[in-house]
């Protein structure tokens, strides 16, 4: 993030998380979703995410992505699956969202309020749900209430595939640090978790995990994904 | 309001500091931690407790520092309340330093400890930490029930600044709540699911979270355990050394 002018900062903090995003989005979008980013890295980040979830969904299945920014995945997924459905908190990403993604009939945007959450979504609507570099940016509240509001919209063996900074690599180690001083620290700051947290807040859930890893960064150990299944009722 | 915060020179520093602190600072932990301070001291310092229980987990965790330190020492508190445990550790350390973010809290602590002269109390400014101590001059610094009340940040800060003061090989006690308790994980749903969210709610941590905090605020771990609650995990126990 660039320095700018701490008033503005301080405005936008004074909204929450929307005015964080609406005030980023304005700012410079691209950047926001994945800071120091190209437009080919972009893109390409975008469809190595979109093949990685691929693979975890069939071309008949209904998903669904928390906080879309500008439609950084859903440009690469959505010609392969059923439904692709997003959600983001900030007006200014979904309506760039839907000039970036207008060739693109299956795909469903919609803005949500702050702490609306996925009320808009019925229980059971979805075979995958995905999040990824945006739970990050929420009070660690208000991460495990997007995860519980996941597992009510997915079916019955339906999937998460989440990503969450990893506290322990030297990234966020450092990043922790940096924003310590920061005042006042923006409420879309990055919280980074332990491997524990999130795999205790998959067994609060009732979340079976398919799979946890610890990948990329300098050490290989930068971002935690995890995959995990909402159990089939017995 | 302090003496040198009236007059005309007075408003303008306030102005000054109303220009760095957002409006949302006005509400932070020190008005919450006087207000509760003003409601029932004891039982924001330790819910639910009787005075009998108060007064034993003082005595309590007295025990668990003296081994960390001597009659030589000199020995810092971060948030002591109304001074439950210094109480009890005072009479055997040469100089208790006590910090705490509620004036009204140090007040009670005051009169509570008037018969201990080695103890010294200070109440700190927002954003203070604990710049009002010199590099490497304590023995001992500890903080229970105190950090798991803030912004992992500012937790996070208490504790680089609480190396910072301690003398090279100097030690520091430290308990921070389990998130993996059965305890503290049906706190951390009850908290989420509340409209609104006190600036001095519980955090609660993971026990390798703790161990990162502590290196990367460049201490070594002596030993770190989990005690209470019942399943005996509901707090982490920190000692390391700098």
């Amino acid at each position: 993030m660039k320095a700018r002018p701490a008033f503005l900062r301080k405005l936008g903090f004074l909204g929450g998380y929307k005015a964080v995003w609406n005030y980023h989005a304005r700012r410079d979008a691209r950047d926001a979703i994945f800071s120091g980013s190209t437009e080919e890295s972009f893109e390409e980040a975008g469809r190595r995410d979109a093949e990685r979830i691929r693979r975890l969904a069939g071309e008949d299945a209904r998903v669904l992505n928390i906080g879309c920014g500008i439609g950084r995945v859903e440009k690469y997924l959505a010609p392969h699956v059923a439904e692709m459905h997003a959600v983001d908190i900030s007006g200014e990403m979904i309506s760039r969202a839907r000039a970036r993604l207008a060739g693109l009939p299956n795909v469903h945007l919609r803005e949500v309020a702050p702490a609306e959450f996925l009320a808009a979504h019925p229980d059971g609507r979805f075979d995958l749900v995905f999040s990824l570099l945006v739970l990050q940016h929420l009070e660690k509240e208000d991460a495990f209430l997007y995860l519980e509001d996941a597992r009510r919209v997915l079916r019955s063996g339906g999937t998460l595939f989440v990503q969450f900074p990893n506290l322990r690599s030297p990234e966020y180690t450092r990043s922790f640090r940096d924003v310590l001083r920061n005042r006042p620290r923006s409420p879309g700051r990055v919280r980074p978790y332990t491997e524990e947290e999130l795999r205790h807040w998959m067994e609060m859930l009732a979340f079976e995990i398919v799979s946890l890893t610890i990948e990329a960064g300098a050490r290989g150990d930068a971002e935690i994904y995890v995959t995990a299944r909402k159990p089939e009722i017995a | 309001m302090s003496a040198r915060n009236r007059g005309p020179g007075g408003i303008l520093r306030r102005l000054w500091r109303a220009r760095e602190a957002p409006a949302a600072e006005a509400n932070d932990y020190k008005s919450i931690w006087n207000r509760l301070s003003s409601e029932n001291a004891v039982d924001a310092i330790f819910t639910g407790a009787t005075p009998e229980v108060f007064e034993s987990s003082g005595e309590a965790d007295a025990a668990r520092l003296r081994p960390l330190a001597g009659p030589h020492s000199r020995v810092l508190n971060i948030g002591c309340g109304v001074g439950r445990v210094e109480r009890y550790l005072a009479p055997f350390v040469a100089e208790l330093w006590a910090v705490d973010i509620s004036g009204e809290m140090i007040a009670r602590a005051r009169a509570r400890l008037a018969e201990f002269p080695n103890v010294k109390l200070r109440e700190l400014a927002i954003g203070e930490f604990l710049g009002g101590f010199e590099s490497g001059t304590f023995d001992l610094v500890f903080s229970f029930l105190v950090l798991q009340h803030m912004e992992r940040e500012d937790a996070f800060r208490y504790l680089d600044d609480a190396a910072r003061v301690l003398r090279p090989g100097g030690a520091l006690s430290v308990q921070f709540p389990n998130l993996l308790s059965p305890e503290y994980t049906a706190a951390f749903v009850e908290g989420a699911r509340l409209p609104s969210r006190s600036a001095g709610r519980v955090r609660a941590y993971t026990e390798p979270e703790v161990r990162h905090f502590l290196e990367t605020a460049g201490f070594r771990v002596e030993s770190i355990g989990l005690s209470a609650g019942v399943r005996g995990d509901a707090e982490i126990y920190a000692t390391a050394r700098r």
